[in-house]
């Protein structure tokens, strides 16, 4: 009888074990409202900038932490032909480093800023959100989606994923989920910050992650044994009010110049490359005040690619345009978030990518000084 | 149910259906346990221990698989990557070879003054060949054409008219391809370099074609256009050769954007047809998957519709012009050699099973033969042979109850042998105690009958007295009738009281034999006065634990036997004392009166004896005296010497606690 009983008990505490597991491995996304973007007035980072809100001031919000746009906004914003135009202009540019496309769009919303820099997911956003003008691409760039061993995606039912919501990662993690015929319910999404990831996947706290480079680039680097399970082409745009646009129609196209320079001159050589590079790992740091755990060939290597795919020009590919492109998808998946209002307008987004500008401005490469080259090297 | 039936069930043996036996229990548990183990080895060795960092040999290897499948992939993306890198890097080369652009800048005016003439193709040709700039340029691309061994063709077009200026094929001279959406994107949209996959017009031949925007004078304004002409199969085709790496099955190839394919497929398409490049458009996840720019590893199904396990990546050429590479194997081809694993492993999985069962079958016979002996003995127990026996050579817990076994059986064997001794002595009890009882009836029967013949016979007297009207003879009549009636009452009243005695339960007590002899002799006081008898108590006699109201009798009736046996002796006298025989207590009451001959000794203590029938009384005393002592778990005897040699009643008790409560 006892032996029955020791053996019942066994039994009873396996399927509580057994029941429990399931429970917390059929996870469910956590409660989306509280992952929205908060009120950033009193961000320990944010609330030190003094915006300039003069007539005369371009106030531009960047991403250092999203490479290699960084690399492109920190060569800018050292760009002295551009400083002179503007100037030439009346005006002067002041730049904001912000950690994500969600923050920028808060800053832009708010009209602490006029120019933006953001995945296709904030720009989305912004577009569907705000009277913007989108001008010009800024990157093309894989997200990836990190996990701690080698695995088919379908394996991450019920695990924990980081993500950063309504980024580009978080669509590229949804696109990977629907690879594998999962859905966000049949995961656990874990909320965070990119640089916060590669600890949290290495201490287990999640199975994996989905964030844009350079962070799986640094988690591989640091914790080899991590492997990227999937990979997602998004890109990254430059966005304008359509007041500001309006109001200075040829700012814009210097600011879209400027960018295609900075592209130019990295392109030329590789120690311009490494120059934006080193720019970049130290506007990452500014901002993190935490030392980026890769070296400034490293961080260039991994630009390179992006850089280099780019081109002559970053002119938004017409494809992603079309109804059904990836843009629209993108639109659509937004809505369903409820990221954008559902009463948001495709049309309204695809008349907020303005193509003309960049043709204007590389069709008049020489007006535009595309290929006059003076930076603050120091 | 009756008591009777009752004692049947009791000695009824316990029937019991024959249910498992232990060894079959312990095969059933042991096996069970066995074979479950077996299979939670094998199957957390091959899968993995759900929870843990522990992730069993098809999990690893099927790790080792995607890395094996992922690196391929990677490395085709990579080498694809890098040759369409080096063609972009010749055709930029060549844009700003200071040859072309100077032979370029020199035939220019004459190129155009025959275009605006009509002249085209072959006649336009032939005026140009005769130009030293037209050769050294010619000669310049057959140069890098030849050298680079990759290029079908290279031609400059004139920004200005959209015509070819020149060509490394001369009929190509001339021809108009304004409505080439590469050259516009070059012209009108800004873009410095177009990349394009289609089909030549011309030959209707799969060509890579790259556009070159060529800024002749430095003025930041395209002048003419480079065209390169890439036949991409061959290069593509070997770059995407599998070879060995990835078995029979495998195979990689490359899409589009619309997910058409580049390249010839390996295999027919599940229904026998032959893919054309640019024409067939998979349906396949993961070429859907690479050409919208995802890259990952799926297991689906490939366009024959056969699962397979595919690495897909997506190779970024520009902004806008990217392709989709598909690496897969069969999975039937990648996982044989784990499924023959796990084959040899569940071959060999059971047969250990089997072991074990074998095993646990020995273990089990071992283990229950002690068992199943001490059952057999317990059997022939049950049948009454108490003479079985079982080997006690093992010290485990069957030897112990073994020895157990043997322990009881012989203790069961001693109460059978004490019962049957019991049961002797019991019997012949019961018939000593029956022969009382018959004499006891007869003698009861006897001795009321006396005084009812004496009663009859005295009615008899009375009726005739009546007649004759004798009043004194009546009243004497009378009084025999009395007292033959107050003799039978009494009769009745003693045997009554003798029943009594062990039946009605009195309390017993501690009390001192001294006082219970002194109540005693107060009852009798009057007849012992009147014979002047001395009595003697002994001073401190012991404290007895009796029924106080019995033994005050016991005592009244041995003085009151002995004040009517003391016959006509001079100085009658009793002495009550105790002494001690054997260890025991033993109380007595001696008289020096009438005494008792030997052969009354023994029956004196029956009912109605009477030594002298003369005497008064009913011959009950002595019998009830004896009943009290023996319910006291005493005894009585007497001793005497003979005939006026006095008489000495002995008897014994039973001390506190040594005899049960009645």
């Amino acid at each position: 009888m006892k032996i029955k009983r020791v053996v019942y008990t066994f039994l009873a505490a396996c399927l509580i074990l057994m029941i429990h597991t399931a429970l917390l491995k059929t996870g469910k996304a956590e409660d989306q409202s509280i992952v929205k973007t908060p009120d950033l007035s009193h961000h320990p980072v944010y609330s030190k900038y003094k915006f300039n809100n003069a007539e005369n001031v371009i106030n531009l919000g960047v991403q250092p932490l999203y490479s290699p746009t960084g690399f492109i906004t920190e060569v800018m914003k050292r760009d002295a032909v551009l400083r002179k135009d503007l100037s030439a202009l009346g005006m002067e540019v002041r730049f904001y480093a912000f950690f994500k496309g969600g923050d920028v769009n808060w800053f832009l919303r708010k009209g602490n800023i006029d120019v933006g820099i953001g995945g296709d997911m904030p720009a989305i956003t912004a577009a569907a959100t705000m009277d913007t003008v989108i001008p010009a691409l800024i990157q093309q760039g894989f997200t990836s989606v990190v996990a701690n061993r080698s695995m088919l995606i379908r394996e991450l039912r019920g695990k924990k994923i980081g993500y950063a919501f309504g980024s580009n990662a978080h669509y590229a993690l949804l696109k990977a989920l629907s690879s594998g015929r999962l859905s966000e319910d049949q995961v656990k999404l874990i909320s965070m910050d990119v640089n916060e990831m590669p600890e949290a996947l290495q201490s287990g706290k999640v199975t994996a992650f989905s964030a844009w480079e350079p962070t799986p680039a640094i988690t591989l680097m640091k914790y080899p044994e991590n492997v990227v399970i999937h990979r997602y082409l998004s890109s990254g745009y430059i966005y304008f009010t359509k007041i500001f646009s309006d109001k200075y129609p040829e700012v814009v196209r210097q600011i879209v110049a400027a960018e295609i320079r900075a592209l130019r001159w990295m392109q030329s050589s590789r120690e311009n490359l490494l120059k934006a590079s080193e720019w970049a790992l130290q506007a990452s740091e500014r901002l993190t005040m935490q030392k980026v755990e890769l070296s400034v060939e490293e961080n260039a290597s991994l630009a390179e690619d992006d850089i280099l795919g780019i081109a002559s020009a970053p002119i938004i590919p017409q494809n992603d345009l079309r109804q059904n492109g990836s843009l629209f998808t993108e639109f659509e998946f937004l809505k369903a978030l409820n990221q954008i209002p559902a009463s948001a307008n495709w049309k309204k987004v695809r008349g907020s990518f303005d193509l003309q500008i960049m043709i204007d401005v590389v069709t008049h490469s020489k007006e535009y000084k595309l290929n006059e080259f003076n930076y603050d090297i120091e | 149910m009756s008591d009777n039936a009752s004692n049947n069930n009791l000695n009824e043996p316990d029937k019991k259906e024959p249910g498992l036996s232990i060894r079959s229990k312990m095969l059933i548990y042991f096996g069970s346990i066995f074979v479950i183990a077996l299979i939670i080895f094998v199957l957390s060795e091959t899968f993995g221990v759900p929870f843990t960092n522990f992730r069993g040999e098809y999990n690893q290897e099927q790790s080792e698989v995607f890395q094996h499948l992922n690196l391929i992939a990677d490395l085709k993306k990579e080498r694809i990557q890098r040759w369409i890198e080096e063609r972009r890097g010749d055709s930029m080369a060549l844009s700003e070879s200071s040859i072309i652009r100077a032979n370029i800048v020199a035939l220019m005016p004459e190129i155009n003054r025959n275009v605006v003439n009509g002249v085209y193709g072959k006649g336009l040709f032939d005026k140009l060949q005769k130009k030293e700039d037209y050769q050294v340029l010619t000669q310049h691309l057959n140069l890098v054409k030849t050298s680079y061994g990759v290029y079908d063709k290279i031609q400059i077009t004139d920004a200005a008219t959209d015509t070819i200026i020149a060509s490394t094929d001369s009929e190509d001279l001339g021809v108009d391809i304004s409505q080439h959406d590469s050259l516009s994107k070059i012209l009108h949209q800004g873009y410095n370099e177009v990349i394009d996959i289609g089909k030549d017009p011309s030959s209707g031949v799969l060509k890579l074609f790259i556009f070159r925007a060529i800024d002749l004078y430095g003025v930041d304004e395209i002048s003419a256009v480079l065209i390169m002409h890439i036949n991409p199969e061959d290069f593509i085709n070997s770059m995407l050769h599998t070879g060995g790496g990835l078995g029979r099955t495998g195979e990689a190839l490359l899409i589009n954007q619309d997910v058409r394919i580049l390249t010839t497929l390996k295999h027919p398409l599940s229904n026998g047809a032959i893919a054309m490049p640019l024409e067939y458009q998979i349906k396949a996840e993961p070429a859907i998957l690479a050409a919208q720019g995802q890259e990952g590893i799926i297991m689906t199904e490939d366009y024959r519709d056969k699962a397979v396990l595919a690495a897909y990546r997506h190779i970024r050429i520009t902004s806008e012009l990217g392709w989709g590479l598909v690496v897969k194997r069969d999975q039937a081809e990648i996982f044989a050699p784990l499924r023959k694993s796990i084959y040899y492993r569940t071959i060999i999985g059971t047969f250990c099973a089997f072991m074990m069962m074998g095993l646990t079958i020995v273990i089990a016979r071992n283990l229950s033969r002690p068992i199943r002996r001490l059952s057999r003995a317990v059997r022939d127990v049950e049948k009454g042979d108490l003479s079985v026996r079982m080997s006690t050579t093992s010290s485990d817990e069957v030897g112990v109850l073994a020895s157990a076994f043997n322990s009881m059986i012989r203790q069961v064997q001693n109460w059978n042998t004490t019962l049957s001794t019991q049961v002797k002595s019991r019997t012949a009890e019961l018939e000593a105690k029956n022969v009382e009882l018959e004499r006891y009836t007869y003698t009861v029967s006897h001795d009321l009958k006396s005084p009812l013949i004496t009663i009859k016979g005295f009615l008899g007297m009375l009726e005739r007295d009546i007649i004759k009207g004798d009043a004194e003879r009546v009243k004497n009549d009378m009084n025999h009738i009395h007292s033959a009636a107050d003799k039978m009452n009494q009769l009745l009243d003693e045997l009554l009281e003798l029943s009594r005695v062990g039946k009605v339960v009195g309390i017993k007590e501690e009390v001192s034999l001294n006082d219970l002899a002194n109540e005693a002799l107060n009852l009798v006081a009057g007849q012992i006065n009147k014979l002047g008898m001395q009595v003697e108590i002994a001073p401190d006699l012991p404290v007895i634990y009796v029924d106080r109201s019995r033994f005050v009798e016991v005592f009244q009736n041995i003085i009151d036997n002995a004040v009517k046996y003391m016959g006509k002796q001079p100085e009658p006298h009793i002495e009550i004392g105790s002494r001690q025989k054997n260890g025991e207590d033993v109380y007595y009451v001696r008289d020096n009166g009438m005494g008792v001959e030997q052969r009354y000794h023994e029956n004196i203590f029956g009912l109605f004896n009477k030594l002298d029938q003369s005497s008064e009384g009913t011959g009950i005393g002595l019998a009830i005296v004896k009943r009290i002592i023996e319910v006291h778990g005493g005894n009585i005897w007497i001793e005497s010497d003979g005939k006026d040699k006095g008489t000495i009643f002995y008897f014994t008790i039973a001390k506190k606690g040594d005899i049960s409560q009645p």
